[in-house]
């Protein structure tokens, strides 16, 4: 008896099955792409980019005598959270004023500059006369000038300020303004990196807004006050955080300048834990992690504005 | 007052207070370091015309040309080590997937992160008894490496750190530089049969080049002035094997109160750095897209 077998629809299928991809085949397939070309190396690269933060703050939490052990370990209990406590009555540190005086450099520092450069930004950008752009350029150009460059003729310009630390009116006799935080702060607070970068911004208001708010009796100043200032506040924002950062980071112009607590900052006053009798490792790392901190957590609060401020100082 | 008379007086005194500060703090201190250049000078006595005397002192100071060849090693090594990792690392994460943002994040941290704290992390690294590096090298079965304390090593040690601190700024101008490459090109090529490798060789790596000509620049200017990290983690040593410009400009003035000296060695930094950036400009500039 001969039956004619029924075709294999089954079979056929499962053949096409291989030739044709499915959904899901292709779905498998850019997930193994993305888990493959992304994820795995993305992974592998944040972890030894964060490491050396993550031990920093390993290191702080153990005692001297574990900083030094072998084999390394990554983390050692008990945690010595005291440290993060300790460190405020710490007498070598002085990390109290240390943090004022950083506190005070950055804030001040960024605030003049902010405020500066935006005055100076706003006249380039919206007045017409002559000389104009002569002096735009100018000012661009000094951003050519290595800071560390000026570092001997500020030092020397620094105490010669007159009348100041006991000078005379032509700036001899005293120390100027070095090791105060006048000497600190002020040299710094304009940049031309900062007047251009704000000029960009303030280019882009559109000019009806402008003599909108003349025809409605609005002073000079205020437009500058009431809405050039209040429609670039994302660049004004990403101007004062690279600046907070910059000043509160800052360890050569601090070295150059402050001797005393008087004006001694947070960068500085960590190598008080160095000594001739040997180095407090822990107590240190625990005083780096102490201002990296806040930069940390600044940057993490106000990144948009951050990756905002890069891309236009960069684009335009 | 009328509008001209009120934009007048805003333009001198908006204008006027911030050029002047920066005629004080920030072009007068250039003619001041020209000018120091030709006098001896240590504070404690007035200050002397020397003429020339401290640029021919510097042609047979081999400490000068030590730190000038230190600079240029670490530039030399830093600058595309750095340039090509960014890069990378902006490749990497230009594309729209979740948790992309988390690892962006992460790669900017050290950015962030104040460069004394960050190197004081790194002396322990590096630490030769029981430092990470060396653990790991054990690990491997290589016998521990003296890290800082090894003429051959220590600026590498350096470099290494400073290019970790860096990376994720250059990393964010890339990316913004990526995104706004148009995706037609890219696809128009993969029609014409371009491969991966290709299409960023021809297509992506053009259109990078003003993002390209910042970042070189900025981060030649940065790698000229490298100190902080240097002053920290070796102070020069050892055998003066990381003297940069620099550290080498800071410990003339102000350990050893040659204020003329420094501001010889001052100046010809200073010209260093204006030719190398237009060289830079020359070079990197001339693959003009517009071409």
């Amino acid at each position: 008896m001969s039956t004619i077998d029924p075709p294999d629809f089954d079979r056929r299928d499962r053949f096409a099955d291989a030739r044709v991809p499915t959904v899901r085949s292709v779905k498998l397939r850019r997930w193994m792409n993305n888990a493959l070309g992304f994820y795995l190396p993305a992974t592998i690269i944040a972890l030894v980019m964060a490491f050396p933060l993550f031990w920093m703050l390993s290191l702080a939490l153990k005692t001297n005598s574990q900083i030094f052990s072998y084999p390394p370990r990554l983390l050692e209990t008990p945690l010595r959270w005291e440290h993060f406590v300790e460190i405020w009555s710490d007498p070598r540190m002085n990390i109290g004023i240390q943090t004022w005086n950083t506190l005070v450099y950055a804030t001040v520092r960024t605030f003049m500059q902010v405020l500066l450069s935006a005055m100076a930004a706003f006249v380039l950008a919206r007045y017409h006369f002559r000389g104009r752009n002569m002096i735009f350029y100018l000012v661009l150009a000094t951003v050519m000038i290595p800071h560390e460059v000026m570092l001997v003729p500020l030092y020397l310009m620094v105490k010669a300020v007159p009348l100041a630390g006991g000078n005379d009116i032509w700036g001899t006799g005293g120390s100027g303004w070095l090791d105060t935080k006048a000497g600190l702060i002020l040299p710094g607070i304009l940049s031309g990196y900062s007047i251009f970068f704000l000029r960009q911004f303030f280019l882009t208001i559109p000019r009806e807004v402008e003599e909108a708010a003349r025809i409605d009796g609005c002073s000079e100043f205020a437009i500058f006050w009431r809405i050039a200032i209040p429609m670039s506040l994302p660049a004004l924002t990403a101007l004062g955080i690279f600046s907070f950062q910059f000043a509160w980071s800052d360890y050569t112009w601090p070295l150059v300048i402050s001797t005393s607590e008087e004006s001694r900052t947070l960068q500085l006053g960590l190598a008080m834990f160095s000594s001739h009798d040997g180095t407090d490792w822990a107590m240190l790392l625990t005083g780096a992690a102490i201002s990296t901190l806040p930069l940390i957590a600044l940057f993490v609060l106000l990144q948009r504005f951050i990756v905002t401020g890069i891309n236009f100082g960069v684009g335009k | 007052m009328t509008i001209k008379q009120q934009q007048l007086i805003l333009g001198i005194v908006f204008l006027g207070i911030p050029l002047l500060w920066m005629l004080i703090w920030v072009v007068a201190p250039i003619f001041v370091v020209f000018y120091m250049s030709f006098t001896t000078y240590d504070v404690l006595s007035p200050m002397r015309w020397a003429g020339t005397w401290n640029y021919t002192d510097l042609w047979y100071d081999d400490l000068f040309w030590r730190a000038i060849g230190n600079t240029l090693y670490f530039t030399a090594v830093s600058l595309p080590a750095g340039v090509f990792l960014s890069l990378m690392l902006a490749v990497l994460v230009n594309r729209q997937l979740p948790f992309v943002g988390l690892f962006r994040t992460i790669f900017y941290m050290p950015v962030v992160t104040p460069l004394i704290a960050a190197a004081l992390a790194w002396i322990l690294f590096y630490e030769t008894s029981a430092g990470m590096f060396n653990y790991t090298l054990d690990l491997l079965g290589i016998s521990p490496v003296n890290w800082l304390n090894d003429q051959s090593t220590a600026m590498p040690a350096i470099i290494i750190m400073s290019v970790w601190k860096s990376l994720g700024y250059n990393m964010v101008i890339f990316l913004a530089a990526l995104q706004s490459v148009p995706k037609e090109l890219g696809e128009a090529a993969a029609i014409d049969g371009a491969g991966p490798v290709r299409r960023f060789w021809s297509i992506t790596l053009p259109m990078l080049t003003p993002a390209m000509v910042y970042v070189v620049i900025t981060s030649l200017i940065a790698s000229f002035q490298v100190f902080a990290q240097v002053r920290v983690m070796t102070d020069g040593g050892p055998n003066n094997s990381t003297v940069t410009i620099v550290h080498y400009i800071y410990r003339t003035a102000f350990q050893n109160l040659q204020f003329g000296y420094a501001s010889a060695m001052a100046t010809i930094m200073f010209f260093l750095l204006i030719v190398a950036s237009f060289v830079n400009l020359r070079l990197v500039g001339r693959r003009n897209v517009y071409d």
